[in-house]
């Protein structure tokens, strides 16, 4: 009888401790995680210039990896990368114009074959999308035919690398 | 003869200046490039009239950066969307600043009390300053980030509101090259109809017939 009672204490007892600290573990009460996750866009590499050989016309004069750079955006729609001459053409001595459309670009996306793009007016700007985060690498090579009977001298354009997320 | 020759050729060379060392991004190293601009939020959050937004810019680079800073309405037209115009209803506390090596700077965008009605969009541009040589070059590249900020106004759209970024492409090159499809199905068909007109003509004449009997 006494033994009894003390294995019914000792079961009590148990059951009490088990009782105090069980419901944490037992209901398995929710905990809530948060977390913010910064958004940012990235454009790296950009060399500020890009120099083509001198040459006579009727040459075609080729700068490879003429520009080699990396755009990043983690917004959630991607990202929209532009790239735009400020003029139509290059601008030379005395008002000589070279225009664009006797450009080409070469552009390689992460490796890949490379997409020739003319810049002619048609065209206008160039443009490479992404729909969701991504990290690009890009490498270009540049091409100039130097048309017959160019005036000499030196030319030159600015072109604006634009990265902006979508 | 070599001075005529001299003469008329073009000197393309030797351009001076860059947003960063001409050949940092090309060498395959573990240094930091030399041109890196990093933008946050990548979207502005969207607002109203009045909305104070911040903006900040982060230099990643190992050279200084001179930046110019603009905000520029973004317009559809015809099928697509582009920077348009200098905003004359958002404006921006900083527009030109250098910004050393790993240094941030944070910049405030502010709606006017009016701007347009319904929906419409801005960019914030924040470019690299170009070369201040006289005698630059080739072709003078500009790196340049920007967020996207949509914004609210009661009453009707103006003008047709853009949610992405996007430039013309008159002849963009494409994955099917643009081949013309109703031609080649045309084509396709009058092949098939020939075959049957001459699997035709074969089984109706007579078997066993020899030429030149």
């Amino acid at each position: 009888m006494r033994k009894s009672i003390i294995l019914a204490g000792s079961a009590l007892a148990v059951a009490a401790v088990v009782g105090t600290a069980g419901p944490a573990l037992a209901s398995g009460s929710p905990v809530n995680v948060s977390a913010s996750v910064n958004s940012n866009t990235t454009l790296t590499g950009i060399t500020g210039a890009i120099t083509f050989p001198a040459g006579n016309a009727g040459d075609t004069k080729t700068v490879l990896h003429a520009e080699q750079y990396t755009a990043s955006s983690n917004s959630a729609a991607g990202y929209a990368l532009t790239i735009s001459p400020s003029s139509d053409h290059m601008a030379g001595p005395g008002g000589a114009a070279l225009d664009n459309s006797n450009l080409q670009t070469t552009t390689s996306v992460n490796g890949g074959a490379g997409t020739m793009w003319n810049w002619n007016a048609e065209n206008g700007g160039f443009e490479f999308d992404r729909s969701a985060p991504s990290t690009d690498t890009f490498s270009e090579d540049w091409s100039l035919m130097i048309p017959a009977n160019q005036a000499a001298g030196a030319y030159t354009e600015t072109w604006t690398y634009l990265l902006v997320a979508n | 003869m070599n001075s005529r020759l001299l003469g008329g050729a073009l000197v393309l060379g030797s351009v001076a200046f860059a947003v960063a060392g001409p050949s940092a991004a090309s060498a395959a190293t573990h240094a930091k490039p030399a041109f890196s601009l990093n933008i946050s939020p990548a979207r502005i959050p969207a607002g109203g009239p009045g909305a104070v937004r911040h903006i900040t810019l982060t230099n990643e680079g190992s050279k200084p950066v001179s930046i110019h800073g603009s905000v520029q309405n973004v317009v559809g037209t015809s099928g697509h969307c582009a920077l348009g115009q200098a905003s004359d209803w958002a404006k921006l506390s900083l527009t030109s600043f250098v910004l050393p090596p790993g240094k941030h700077r944070e910049v405030t965008l502010t709606l006017k009390r009016v701007i347009p009605s319904g929906d419409s969009g801005l960019v914030a541009v924040f470019s690299s300053a170009p070369p201040k040589t006289a005698h630059t070059t080739g072709a003078v590249v500009v790196g340049a980030v920007g967020s996207q900020m949509q914004t609210h106004s009661p009453g009707p759209t103006a003008k047709q509101a853009c949610s992405r970024l996007t430039l013309p492409k008159a002849s963009a090159p494409s994955a099917s090259g643009g081949l013309p499809l109703l031609p080649l199905g045309l084509a396709a068909v009058a092949v098939v109809l020939l075959g049957l007109v001459v699997t035709l003509v074969v089984r109706s004449r007579p078997r066993g017939s020899h030429r030149g009997a």
